[in-house]
């Protein structure tokens, strides 16, 4: 993919990004269940990867890391490293299958947040900060994972919707 | 396929990017400052919008719930007042005898600046929040934070021009000195990263109940004494351990903090040297 390829999404990150990313660290205590809080910035990284592939994915992974960087109190970069590595894992099949099946994108999300809160655990506690591991899967991951799963339902169809514009003409290996 | 092996060059860039920026994190902060002054306004309208927005939809659904909670908060008022009426006795007992001692004590004049919280860790792992007071309005690393009601929250553990950051009690990184005001049994508070804040250090020995507070014991005086942390909700003693495991559930309701008290005249003085020099 050449850089001209690159500057509609790159466009798009910049605008739609610090806004997902404002809303998840402002309003999203309004919009918890059960103490989970929706990661909007990871599903529109996640369903971005699905849909453009690995280099545009990762592209917003950064962009979208560094953000939730700035709005988190952890260490700097963690949130980068966690969602570049996921967006280059989600983007591997470059969507070729996520495309044939509904339910796959939900799926997709749902591991892609798991694997986001592993790699954040492990950096949190490479840097003495200690994470009860067993607790933390069971009170945090797991729920949080589901929860976005399900608000992929309603996110990756506007996903769609919103690379359709960005991008009129299809990729072409679709 | 349009994308060729060479073509991966961007991802490869932005993976590497990553980890640097994971590697020189400490040397940002600078960056990072400048990116959350910049976004505090917005933050603070938009918390204020959802909260407001947030209330008014949250009273028309939950009616039901809030005319029993209603109820209960009157139930817990009558009793209120009558545990006041015995205070305010025992508060003018209190103040004749220690001016009959010459004692006094330094959390009698607090000095409080009300924040608002405008956003908290994104991640989902509650630890930090950030409120908009900061520098220019006096705050200063170390500040004790209360919740609106006055239960003991955090500290301020940075500040920037308009925002601080508070470290929450739940965050691993807090370590609060803990007394148990029935026993006075004393320990440390610690956060736990998902699960209830634990009482340390509370030898075997020692007697706590379950339902007894927990308030800050002031010790090293990095927090004023008598603010309180919340409830024990489980002990575990076992007879060949030299400490207790205690579960205490926090005072403050740290999923809704809104608003926050800041003391402003209380700054930590950590001793020079806890164990003197040879």
């Amino acid at each position: 993919m050449n850089a001209r390829a690159l500057y509609p999404g790159l466009v798009t990150a910049l605008w739609l990004l610090p806004v997902l990313a404002l809303l998840q660290a402002a309003v999203g205590p309004r919009l918890e269940v059960q103490g989970v809080l929706p990661g909007l910035v990871l599903l529109a990284v996640v369903c971005w990867g699905i849909l453009r592939g690995m280099d545009q994915g990762m592209m917003w992974a950064f962009f979208g890391g560094l953000l939730l960087d700035v709005f988190s109190g952890w260490p700097f970069g963690a949130n980068t490293v966690a969602l570049v590595v996921v967006a280059s894992l989600v983007s591997l099949g470059e969507g070729t299958f996520i495309r044939t099946h509904a339910l796959l994108p939900l799926a997709t999300v749902f591991g892609a947040t798991v694997l986001y809160y592993l790699i954040v655990f492990f950096i949190l506690e490479s840097t003495q900060h200690p994470v009860d591991w067993v607790a933390g899967i069971r009170s945090i991951v797991l729920p949080a994972a589901l929860y976005n799963a399900v608000l992929t339902v309603v996110a990756f169809p506007l996903v769609r919707r919103l690379e359709d514009r960005v991008y009129p003409v299809p990729r072409a290996n679709w | 396929m349009v994308e060729t092996r060479g073509g991966r060059r961007f991802a490869v860039f932005f993976f590497v990017a990553a980890f640097l920026i994971l590697l020189v994190g400490r040397w940002l902060q600078p960056v990072d400052t400048v990116a959350q002054t910049a976004f505090a306004p917005f933050a603070a309208v938009v918390s204020g919008v959802s909260n407001a927005v947030g209330d008014t939809i949250g009273g028309i659904f939950n009616a039901g719930q809030l005319r029993s909670e209603n109820q209960y908060l009157k139930t817990q008022n009558a009793k209120l007042v009558r545990e006041l009426v015995l205070a305010q006795a025992n508060l003018h007992d209190y103040a004749l005898v220690k001016r009959m001692v010459k004692f006094e004590d330094k959390n009698s004049h607090m000095d409080y600046l009300p924040g608002r919280v405008i956003w908290q860790d994104p991640t989902g792992i509650r630890s930090y929040v950030y409120i908009d007071k900061g520098s220019r309005d006096g705050m200063r690393q170390g500040m004790t934070v209360l919740d609106e009601f006055g239960f003991f929250v955090g500290s301020i553990s940075r500040v920037m021009p308009s925002t601080s950051q508070v470290l929450l009690l739940e965050n691993p990184s807090s370590s609060v000195g803990a007394l148990d005001l029935t026993t006075r049994a004393v320990g440390v508070v610690d956060g736990n990263l998902s699960g209830p804040p634990q009482m340390t250090d509370v030898l075997t020995g020692d007697k706590v109940h379950v339902n007894d507070l927990i308030v800050t014991s002031g010790q090293m005086n990095l927090y004023p004494r008598n603010l309180v942390i919340g409830q024990v909700t489980r002990v575990s003693t076992q007879t060949d351990q030299l400490f207790q495991r205690i579960d205490v559930r926090p005072a403050a309701d740290f999923r809704h903090l809104e608003i926050v008290q800041v003391i402003r005249n209380w700054v930590p003085s950590i001793p020079a040297q806890v164990v003197p020099a040879r």
